[in-house]
């Protein structure tokens, strides 16, 4: 029947569905070309001995994949990238979820404040790296002068040296502007009658929270965990900047940092850049996918239990 | 009507192509830092050349290099940090040969070629100084001359060094020591020393020949020398390190060797002579800085130094603009350009044309020129392997030196896995090139 309602379409209908294949052929094309394509094409390449100047490419089937999962210093990649993700996904939520929180009241100058601690997202990574990176240095950097001068410290601490995660971890701080929007946007979504009913009950402040705020906002932390999830694992550039070696000029890409913080990005890219072996990087950044469609398959699937939904009511 | 128009579209529009492309300017795409390619510089030569060529200048980004030039779009002229790294590169075909380019030259005569500093832009895919020219250095440098501190010398009581006599090695480690001084906490304020990164190889390399060592064990140069002796070598860069003399992972320095001297940071480095014009930035330059040669391993003994390979220019295998490019490369080697970086002396010229333009007018420069013309006698090209670029033997350094420092490794392991790293990288190499 819908098959014979499709042949017997109108001129109308017709036109509609033209017009939209038209509209949507742009974006079509430039995801198939710029996304689809290069990446099926990397699959392919990780399946040969591909470098940056092949003498003779060969079909190599899994032997990248199977090599990758022998090479410790790859895996401790992907664990150190895990890492990460977890404690700069908390960091993000939890920030942003306070500064929500804070901003949420009817307070004086919450519109600036507001732009303040959005402000600093707006900041490129790389600039970012480099406030901290001269914010954090031993001699001349201003958290160690501060500490020395109010006593805290009797001399600079090289801090990038002696915890380089935690100085990355860092910049998850500066980027809770972005958490902090999304929980704005889902705070005002909570119907204000809820909380005026709750406090006639004698509800406190913690109930209201438990039992209103965080059931009803629920949706937005998750949306949130998930993608920051996504992103962090896929964080590329914050090694390289602050890399607590020696770093100059043109070089920046071509100094790896140590292991405790070369996420699995920066390493997929030194393999390829910098060891010019495309194949093996290749196969880097797609077990890195093939790990993040998985356990954010399973977060989706698993891990919302406590997400509030009204689809059962609906039905 | 129709028809005929649509004929004179096909016929004429193919004829006039050609003419129309000839009257446009080439671009060719110059890879280089600013500071050795100045805009000033580029802008006059595009004001000169306004009908034939056009220079562009691209960011020096190796890792985008290599992407381009997997790409087959790499810029037409590169930079190159170390020309040692032909041997890694002209096998896998990244550059041209321009030897027939230079034998036609009126501006670069191959008489006129320093070969002694541009040893590393011939090579005959075995040997240096063989075969085929792909490029030429920009100037080069005895980077194995000191550059020390004259006031922090003075203060410790030291006297200055001596710029025709070389001090040993073992000599310069104890001045090091001395003059690495920490405030009560046990942190380093002043380190005695500071190197390059990775300059421990190339210093390793002249101190090799100096004790008639090969940094490799095969003539392929695909295994490590594991010869206690060579090891020996190694150890006495590592060691620096641990005695904590240049900066390390526990004392770490803000920014590389040189910012660091400048920087009153450290004492000693061992950088070239094209350090001394960087430092004329400095106040009080000429009183400040002291010169002395390349050490030696032993006093009186045989003197070697090397120029790292020499930065310099090569031609892009696949420009679709070589003549244009050559055009460029000759302005940028002996040209006004050539001339000009010749005068401010920033290292020996490519030219030996060029030479006498090295700057002498005061004590300063006329000490350190004095001392690089010397080194030069003892030039050795750095023991390199074509299986693997320059730049690639550093992590493999720092990550061991770091653990060594922190104490995770002993000595003997730090050079086992020094060894083994290099080992795997070259034998990477092979790989890649099928042998």
């Amino acid at each position: 029947m819908a098959a014979i309602t499709r042949l017997g379409a109108s001129p109308l209908e017709r036109h509609k569905r033209v017009s939209f294949y038209i509209f949507l052929a742009p974006w079509l094309l430039g995801f198939l070309l710029l996304q689809v394509v290069p990446i099926a094409w990397g699959f392919v390449i990780s399946l040969t001995n591909r470098s940056a100047f092949p003498v003779e490419i060969k079909f190599v089937g899994l032997k990248n994949y199977i090599t990758l999962f022998k090479d410790t210093e790859v895996l401790s990649s992907y664990w150190v990238s895990f890492v990460y993700t977890v404690a700069n996904t908390l960091i993000g939520v939890v920030t942003g979820f306070i500064f929500a929180l804070l901003l949420d009241r009817e307070l004086p100058g919450r519109g600036f404040f507001r732009t303040i601690l959005y402000f600093p997202y707006m900041i490129p990574l790389v600039a970012v790296g480099w406030i901290f990176r001269i914010f954090l240095e031993r001699d001349t950097g201003f958290l160690n002068i501060l500490l020395v001068r109010l006593g805290l410290l009797s001399t600079g601490v090289p801090w990038m040296q002696q915890s380089p995660m935690g100085s990355i971890l860092l910049l998850s701080f500066w980027q809770a502007g972005w958490s902090m929007i999304i929980f704005l946007g889902a705070l005002s979504t909570v119907p204000r009658e809820l909380y005026e009913v709750a406090t006639i009950d004698g509800a406190g402040y913690g109930r209201r929270m438990r039992h209103i705020m965080l059931p009803l906002i629920s949706p937005f932390i998750f949306f949130q965990l998930v993608m920051s999830f996504i992103y962090a694992m896929q964080a590329f550039i914050q090694p390289y900047i602050m890399n607590p070696r020696v770093i100059r000029g043109n070089w920046v890409m071509l100094n790896p940092p140590p292991n405790d913080i070369f996420f699995v990005m920066s390493r997929a890219y030194y393999i390829i850049s910098g060891q010019h072996k495309f194949a093996y990087g290749m196969a880097m950044l797609w077990v890195l996918f093939a790990f993040v469609l998985v356990l954010t398959i399973l977060f989706v699937k698993f891990g919302g239990f406590w997400v509030y939904t009204e689809a059962d009511e609906k039905r | 009507m129709k028809i005929l128009r649509r004929l004179l579209i096909t016929i004429v529009l193919p004829l006039l192509l050609p003419v129309m492309g000839h009257a446009a300017p080439a671009t060719v795409k110059f890879m280089s830092s600013d500071a050795d390619l100045p805009a000033a510089f580029v802008e006059k030569f595009n004001k000169e050349n306004p009908d034939k060529i056009t220079i562009v200048r691209t960011e020096p980004d190796y890792t985008k290099m290599i992407a381009e030039a997997a790409s087959g779009n790499a810029s037409d002229l590169i930079n190159i940090g170390e020309g040692s790294d032909l041997a890694y590169y002209v096998p896998r075909g990244l550059f041209k040969d321009i030897t027939s380019y230079l034998q036609k030259s009126k501006v670069l005569k191959m008489s006129d070629i320093d070969l002694l500093g541009n040893v590393n832009y011939q090579f005959d895919g075995k040997d240096f100084g063989k075969g085929p020219w792909y490029g030429l250095t920009k100037d080069y440098n005895n980077i194995g001359a000191i550059t020390y501190n004259k006031e922090m010398f003075k203060a410790a009581g030291i006297p200055f060094l001596s710029e025709t006599v070389p001090i040993t090695y073992d000599e310069m480690y104890a001045l090091a020591k001395k003059l690495t001084k920490k405030d009560g906490s046990g942190k380093v304020t002043t380190w005695g020393y500071d190197i390059g990164t990775g300059w421990w190889k190339f210093l390793a390399s002249d101190m090799a020949y100096m004790s008639g060592l090969n940094v490799f064990k095969d003539a392929d140069k695909s295994i490590m020398n594991d010869d206690p002796k060579m090891s020996k070598i190694w150890k006495y860069f590592a060691q620096m390190f641990v005695d904590g003399v240049v900066p390390n992972v526990k004392n770490p320095a803000p920014s590389w060797a040189g910012a660091n001297f400048q920087s009153d940071r450290v004492a000693i480095v061992q950088l070239g002579y094209w350090f001394g014009a960087q430092l004329r930035s400095n106040p009080g330059f000429e009183k400040k800085y002291g010169w002395a040669p390349t050490p030696v391993l032993v006093k009186g003994g045989p003197r070697v130094t090397n120029t790292l390979g020499a930065t310099g220019v090569v031609m892009y295998a696949k420009t679709r603009v070589p003549d244009q490019a050559f055009k460029v490369f000759e302005w940028y080697i002996g040209g006004d350009y050539g001339r000009e970086r010749a005068t401010t002396g920033w290292g020996i010229p490519a030219l030996k044309s060029l030479e006498p333009l090295l700057p002498e007018a005061n004590a300063y420069d006329k000490s350190r020129k004095m001392i690089a013309l010397d080194d030069a006698k003892y030039f050795k090209p750095w023991q390199t392997s074509g299986w693997t670029t320059a730049p690639a033997w550093d992590p493999i350094w720092t990550k061991n030196a770091e653990a060594l420092v922190k104490g995770e490794i002993t000595m003997d392991k730090f050079v086992d896995n020094w060894y083994s790293g290099l080992n795997k990288l070259f034998a990477d190499g092979k790989a890649e090139l099928g042998r």
